[in-house]
C-alpha cells in the first residue's frame, strides 16, 4: 500500500475521488511527535491549490499516470496548446492546470504532458531551458543586494531573470525551471 | 565544503567563549536513550571481556548526560557532538533536511528562563551570519502559538479535545486520520498553517501544548509549555526549553513515554535513574536548546539540500 513517504513530485492522490497532484513536498517531523509529509497539492479538476500534511504512517491511494513528449505551440484565452510530434495530435490546457510553470513556455519547446486516464492533467517542464535575451538595462552599479552583482532582464518569451551584469542583449542564456534562476550564458 | 563547516563551528566556540560558557564532552553510546515515542535510536549491544551483553543504543541528543552535569553544579555548558536517529533516511532524490546521523548543538545555562533564551539563540544565529558576511537586521518574530491557533480554530489550545481538533482539521480542509492522536491532529494544523506561514526571515514559535512538553516546564498557569522552536527560512533550526527539573514529574513522563513506545510496538529502554536523581539539584529556571548545526550550515551557505553540506551523506555510504 503506498504511504506518505513514497510521495514524490507528480504524484498522483486520489482522496475521496478527487484526484490531487503533489506540486511540492517536504519531510517534517515536528518537534517530538510522529513524522509527517507537508505537501502543496493541486487539485486536477479545480485548479485549486491546498497545503495537506499525511502522517508518515497512514495509507494513500495514488493513481496511475502516464508521460507523453509533446512541444508547445501557443497559448490564447482558451488555454495553452501543445502537439505530440509523432501523431501530430494536439491537447490543450487551462492556466491553472500548468499554475505558475506557464511563465517558462514558449514556442516549441519540449515538455512531458502527464496524463491520467489519457486526460492531460500537468505538465513537466525541461530542467534547464534556453532563452535569448531580448531587453537588457545598461547595469551601472547593478544589484548588490545579495552580495552578486546581478541585473534584471527580459527574455524571448516575457520571462525576466537576474543575471550576472556581463550579460548582454542578444545573448542566449540557460534558467533553472526549478528556481527560476540563471545557470550560465551559451556561448555563440 | 570544510572552510564552511570549519568557519561555522569556529564561530560557534567563539560565541559561547565570550559568554562565559565551557564546551562539555557527552557519551554517544549509552544505556538509556531518549524515550519520545516518535524517536527510533540505534541499538546495538556491548559485549564484556567475561562474555556477559549489555544493551545499548546512539544517543538521539546528549540532553541527558548535559543534564546530569548541570545537576553535578555545571552552570554554563555547551556541546557538539554527532546524534544519531534511525528511520530519518530517505532514499529518493528530493532535496533533504534529514540525514540519520547529525551535528548538534547543545547548550544550557542555569538560571536563565527561555525569553532571555530566546534572545540568546538570535543572538548566536546572528553572530553566526555576521560570520558568514550576511546580515539579519530585522529582528526575529516571536509568534504565540496559543494565539496564533485561536486565530486559525477559535480554540483555546489548553481546553481543546481531540475531536475539537478533528473538527478544525476539517474545517480547514485538512485530512484526518481514525488512528490520529491529540499530537498527531495538532501537528496536521502546525504544519500546514503555521509552520509555512512564518516570516521566512526568522521566527520563534513559543508555549506548545502540555502534551508536547517533553522535558520542559509548564508556564506559570499550567496552561503551556516552556518551549520554543526557531524556523528560518521555512527550516526548524532548533528547539529549546525552560527544563523540567521534578525527577518525580520527570519520571511520570518517562513512563508515559515507555507506555507509548510498548503501545506502537518500539523497544523501550530503562530510565536513566542517575538522571532521575541529579534532576532535582538543577536550578530553576535553567535554559536549555538544541539546534541542528547542518541545518544552520545549510542555511548559511543557501544548500538546499543536506547532502549538499555532508562529505558522506548516508545515501551514498547505504546504498
Amino acid at each position: 500500500m503506498p504511504s506518505p513517504n513514497d510521495i514524490k513530485k507528480g504524484t498522483v492522490i486520489n482522496m475521496n475521488g478527487d484526484l490531487w497532484i503533489v506540486v511540492e513536498f517536504q519531510r517534517v517531523s515536528p518537534g517530538k511527535g510522529s513524522s509527517f509529509v507537508r505537501t502543496r497539492i493541486r487539485n486536477i479538476r479545480t485548479g485549486k491549490i491546498q497545503e495537506q500534511a499525511f502522517k508518515s504512517a497512514e495509507t494513500l491511494t495514488f493513481e496511475d499516470v502516464a508521460y507523453k513528449n509533446m512541444q508547445y505551440l501557443f497559448g490564447d484565452q482558451t488555454g495553452y496548446t501543445f502537439m505530440d510530434n509523432v501523431n501530430y495530435e494536439q491537447v490543450s490546457m487551462s492556466g491553472d492546470m500548468i499554475g505558475d510553470d506557464t511563465k517558462y513556455l514558449k514556442e516549441g519547446l519540449p515538455v512531458m504532458i502527464m496524463t491520467h486516464n489519457e486526460n492531460p492533467i500537468a505538465i513537466e517542464l525541461p530542467k534547464k531551458i534556453h532563452y535569448k535575451v531580448t531587453s537588457s538595462p545598461m547595469a551601472i552599479k547593478g544589484d548588490t543586494a545579495g552580495g552578486n552583482v546581478t541585473k534584471e532582464v527580459t527574455l524571448d518569451n516575457g520571462l525576466t531573470a537576474h543575471v550576472p551584469i556581463f550579460i548582454k542583449e542578444g545573448e542566449t542564456i540557460v534558467v533553472n525551471t526549478e528556481t527560476g534562476d540563471y545557470v550560465e550564458r551559451v556561448s555563440a | 565544503m570544510f572552510q564552511d563547516r570549519t568557519k561555522l563551528s569556529e564561530s560557534i566556540r567563539e560565541f559561547f567563549r565570550l559568554r562565559g560558557y565551557i564546551e562539555v564532552e557527552t557519551p554517544i553510546l549509552v544505556a538509556s536513550p531518549d524515550m519520545s515515542p516518535a524517536l527510533s535510536p540505534f541499538e546495538t549491544e556491548l559485549v564484556a571481556a567475561d562474555g556477559t551483553t549489555r544493551r545499548g543504543a546512539l544517543i538521539t541528543s546528549p540532553e541527558f548526560s548535559m543534564k546530569k552535569l548541570l545537576g553535578e553544579g555545571l552552570q554554563k555548558i555547551y556541546t557538539l557532538t554527532k546524534v544519531f536517529r534511525n528511520s530519518d533516511f530517505f532514499v529518493d532524490d528530493a532535496p533533504k533536511q534529514h540525514n540519520p546521523e547529525f551535528t548538534m548543538l547543545e547548550w544550557y545555562q542555569q538560571g536563565m528562563g527561555y525569553e532571555a533564551g530566546m534572545d540568546e539563540t538570535e543572538s548566536l544565529v546572528k553572530f553566526c551570519l555576521q560570520a558568514f558576511g550576511k546580515e539579519a537586521l530585522q529582528p526575529f518574530d516571536r509568534v504565540h502559538i496559543p494565539t496564533r491557533f485561536k486565530e486559525l480554530t477559535g480554540l483555546e489550545l489548553c481546553d481543546a479535545g481531540a475531536e475539537d481538533l478533528r473538527t478544525a482539521c476539517m474545517s480547514l480542509g485538512l485530512t484526518t486520520d481514525p488512528a490520529d492522536t491529540w499530537s498527531d491532529l495538532f501537528h496536521r494544523i502546525f504544519v500546514t498553517h503555521m509552520e509555512t506561514k512564518l516570516p521566512k526571515a526568522g521566527a520563534f514559535v513559543y508555549d506548545f501544548p502540555k502534551q508536547q512538553a517533553a522535558l520542559s516546564r509548564l508556564t506559570p498557569d499550567g496552561k503551556y509549555a516552556e518551549r520554543f522552536e526557531l524556523y528560518i527560512g521555512g527550516q526548524e533550526l532548533c528547539n529549546a526549553f525552560s527544563e523540567l527539573t521534578d525527577g518525580t514529574e520527570q519520571r511520570r513522563r518517562f513512563e508515559e513515554e515507555q507506555a507509548e513506545r510498548t503501545r506502537v510496538g518500539k523497544p523501550s529502554f530503562p530510565i536513566d535513574e542517575e538522571l532521575i536523581r541529579l534532576l532535582p539539584s538543577v536550578r530553576q529556571p535553567t535554559f536549555g536548546n538544541a539546534l541542528g548545526v547542518d541545518r544552520l550550515l545549510m542555511l548559511l551557505t543557501g544548500a538546499n539540500s543536506i547532502e549538499d553540506i555532508l562529505a558522506f551523506p548516508a545515501r551514498k555510504l547505504f546504498t
